[in-house]
């Protein structure tokens, strides 16, 4: 798969995840994406994002990744680094 | 004075940065405990972590900071599978030792530097050491000569007991090496040390001391052990009649090396009355609001008479 394709396959599927934790069917997501354009986007909801995304994609996030994460470029970047 | 504060100030706003910088999820609690419990609170915080962890340069604070998202990440993971699976994930010690109190990376770098700093930082905890500062401590009379703290993890409550009486010589036991190394450096940072002594060990498998305490106290060690009944009338036992303790209990609250589930503050005040404590005082706190009693994490504590 192309690097672009498989970006851009991630890219989908984390929306989809974000959109069912966020409980926002519209909501659309991209690298520059921060924290606070999210205003739900707090502890408890980065927890239950980390454990969605994990579940979604198979992988798993070690605690330095959750703690440091700061953006949905970050995200993605992992996402992309540890997809199986 | 002014300028004490000012700089408690600076340095409160250089944590705060910091956490914002390093944990971005994990920061907004820093400033939001800060406006509930206001600036006395701020500056014992800054205090604290200047003495246990020391400057900025030695990269002291990061250590702490990163140390509380580590511990809080860890409790929400456990959390959550609290609330998916109604148990906690562990239900053995033989399941946590290794894993968890022997394993130095695990406790040095995240669980007792978080721990500590929940203390100051999660509402219901500080409002805890509150209860026992005000509750507590001033109702010890006659004021006691020896106190055991039981399960130490990282001190601060013998550290409390310690600088609140004068007089008094403690003894913390424990089951992990790092807990005391912990609590020793701790106790160390306020010059209290000299009145206190360190045990390593299993109290269910270790000697009765050979003195009885007048105060005994036992901060969320309950559901770290796997018969709680039996672990209340060991410490019964060790207190002289009439002498008093304080123990707490984490109830729905996942954790690591929580195993033992609490699910309510009268389950845990029924097996303290079971094991011959009278309770004096109780005080339970929850740890947010919006979630089912059942599945929100909350603490008692139980201040009681043998």
């Amino acid at each position: 798969m192309e690097r672009t394709e498989l970006q851009q396959q991630i890219q989908e599927q984390a929306q989809q995840v974000f959109r069912e934790v966020f409980e926002k069917p519209n909501l659309v997501i991209t690298h520059q994406t921060i924290a606070v354009e999210i205003p739900e986007w707090d502890s408890l909801a980065h927890i239950n994002l980390i454990i969605a995304l994990e579940s979604s994609f198979g992988i798993q996030f070690t605690s330095d990744e959750v703690t440091s994460m700061s953006n949905v470029g970050d995200l993605f970047k992992l996402l992309e680094k540890k997809k199986p | 004075m002014a300028a004490q504060i000012k700089m408690s100030e600076e340095i409160f706003d250089r944590l705060t940065e910091l956490a914002g910088t390093q944990t971005p999820f994990f920061a907004d609690i820093w400033q939001r405990s800060r406006k509930e419990f206001g600036e006395e609170w701020m500056r014992e915080l800054v205090d604290n972590v200047v003495r246990i962890f020391g400057t900025e340069e030695d990269k002291g604070w990061e250590a702490a900071i990163r140390g509380y998202a580590e511990f809080s990440l860890d409790n929400m993971r456990h959390q959550k599978y609290f609330e998916q699976n109604g148990r906690y994930r562990w239900s053995r010690l033989e399941d946590i030792q290794t894993r968890y109190y022997e394993n130095e990376e695990h406790m040095m770098r995240g669980y007792l530097p978080g721990m500590h700093l929940s203390h100051y930082l999660w509402p219901h905890h500080f409002k805890l050491l509150t209860f026992f500062r005000t509750q507590v401590l001033p109702n010890l009379n006659p004021a006691p000569r020896l106190f055991y703290d039981v399960g130490i993890g990282t001190g601060i409550y013998s550290r409390e007991t310690l600088r609140h009486l004068p007089q008094v010589h403690g003894k913390g036991f424990d089951i992990s090496r790092y807990s005391v190394a912990f609590t020793r450096h701790s106790l160390q940072a306020y010059d209290v040390l000299a009145r206190y002594e360190f045990v390593l060990g299993n109290v269910f498998t270790m000697n009765v001391p050979l003195e009885k305490a007048d105060f005994l106290v036992s901060q969320e060690v309950l559901e770290h052990v796997e018969d709680p009944a039996r672990f209340l009338r060991i410490l019964h036992d060790w207190v002289k009649p009439e002498g008093r303790a304080y123990i707490t209990a984490a109830i729905n609250a996942g954790l690591s090396d929580h195993i033992y589930l609490f699910q309510s503050p009268e389950e845990v005040a029924a097996l303290l009355e079971q094991a011959g404590w009278k309770i004096l005082k109780g005080h339970a706190e929850f740890a947010y609001e919006g979630m089912p009693a059942e599945l929100t994490p909350a603490v008692a504590g139980f201040f009681c008479q043998r």
